[in-house]
């Protein structure tokens, strides 16, 4: 074999990246070879100009980059996403629950579920004019007029409904979008005050 | 040159970063924020833009942080992703009006000389690391892209042969081999030689 495949050889055991036996070999070569033992060398020299060539990272760096972290769109299916709305849900569930088993008992033992459901829509109902007569008495116009549309019929009902769960996604939307963009576009600038 | 093996996984970390744990995300900023800055300062040549490229691609990561395929490394994919931007801004740079001033100021390794006073001890030698940083950076410069890319994902972004075959979609050996010739290249440019006599 010839150096020049030695000198490739001495390239890769400086780099850590030759085999053992080859490496055994190659340390053989070099014994008997000045030429290969002064690439070598130059070799040896060359790397260690590129490993003390180095930038500092500015103290920091790693908050920075945290702080400027934006919610990212897979963070929404994360189920810790998802914890207030079902803790939410779960506080719904269980008031209904309660006011349900307060229904049934009232009802007695032995009533039919459908009279006790009924019961328990009654009750929703009367507790939502009661909400809508305190409004009423403070805020009459309204008040009067959510009385009306909860009395009259139950599409109404449902289109409030609808109506409310948008007003509040639309500001789920509104609350979420500026701080996201807050914590991109003050990324420079943490960066840049770290740094100083 | 080569880094520890880390006691957790890239992988790993990853997924506990999608799982809600953000302090596993902190780590691999940790892990990777000297070899990125290192890597992209030798692209962009400013240390405040290598800084705030960094940082941009940590954050590009982060967000695509569910898209990332764990076949593959995730050295590979931020390098990638990093190349990418370099790339971009040294594109955009180009369709700019070029001042007349120095272009390189501001970070560290960008200080004016006038910091270095006669008679500070220090001095001399601070001028002379400088000077052989230039030197090195100069050579690294002139190297043709093909062979440079390779020089900088070794030696500044710390990937193995094995993580810069993945990377670049290369093989194995192909890497070693360029890799060689690009340090053959280096030593002659630093001792005066025309590098493109070697490059064919």
């Amino acid at each position: 074999m010839d150096c020049s495949t030695y000198r490739e050889w001495t390239d890769l055991d400086l780099e850590g990246e030759l085999p053992a036996p080859e490496a055994q070999e190659l340390a053989a070569h070099l014994e008997g070879c000045a030429g290969c033992r002064r690439v070598r060398e130059e070799g040896s020299a060359l790397l260690s100009r590129l490993a003390g060539d180095r930038l500092e990272v500015r103290p920091g760096f790693r908050a920075a980059v945290l702080q400027a972290l934006p919610a990212a769109g897979w963070e929404a299916q994360h189920p810790r996403a998802w914890l207030l709305p079902l803790l939410a849900l779960a506080a719904v569930g269980g008031a209904a629950a309660a006011l349900f088993g307060v229904s049934a008992a009232r009802l007695g033992a032995g009533a039919p579920l459908p009279g006790a459901a009924l019961a328990l829509a009654d009750l929703l109902v009367s507790s939502l004019l009661a909400g809508s007569g305190l409004a009423a008495a403070s805020w009459r116009g309204l008040g009067e007029a959510l009385g009306e549309l909860l009395s009259t019929s139950p599409s109404r009902l449902v289109a409030v409904g609808v109506l409310f769960l948008a007003l509040n996604w639309g500001l789920f939307r509104l609350v979420r979008r500026p701080a996201a963009a807050r914590g991109a576009s003050a990324s420079r600038d943490i960066s840049r005050r770290a740094a100083s | 040159m080569r880094p520890e093996p880390p006691v957790t996984p890239d992988e790993e970390l990853v997924r506990e970063t999608l799982a809600g744990r953000q302090e596993s995300y902190g780590e691999l900023v940790e892990r990777y924020q000297s070899r990125l800055v290192n890597y992209l300062y030798r692209i962009v040549r400013n240390s405040d833009e290598a800084h705030d490229l960094a940082q941009e691609v940590f954050v590009k990561v982060y967000q695509a942080l569910d898209r990332f395929d764990p076949r593959f490394r995730f050295s590979t994919w931020i390098f990638r992703v990093a190349q990418n931007a370099a790339i971009d801004v040294v594109r955009r740079r180009r369709h700019r009006m070029v001042p007349l001033g120095r272009q390189d100021e501001g970070g560290e390794h960008d200080r004016p000389e006038r910091e270095l006073r006669a008679d500070d001890p220090g001095a001399e030698v601070a001028l002379l690391g400088r000077e052989t940083a230039g030197q090195v950076q100069e050579a690294i410069t002139r190297l043709p892209w093909e062979y440079r890319e390779l020089i900088l994902l070794r030696h500044y972004g710390e990937l193995s042969y094995d993580e810069i075959a993945e990377a670049k979609r290369m093989p194995l050996g192909t890497v070693k081999n360029k890799l060689f010739r690009a340090r053959q290249m280096l030593k002659a440019l630093l001792g005066g030689e025309d590098p493109r006599r070697m490059a064919v």
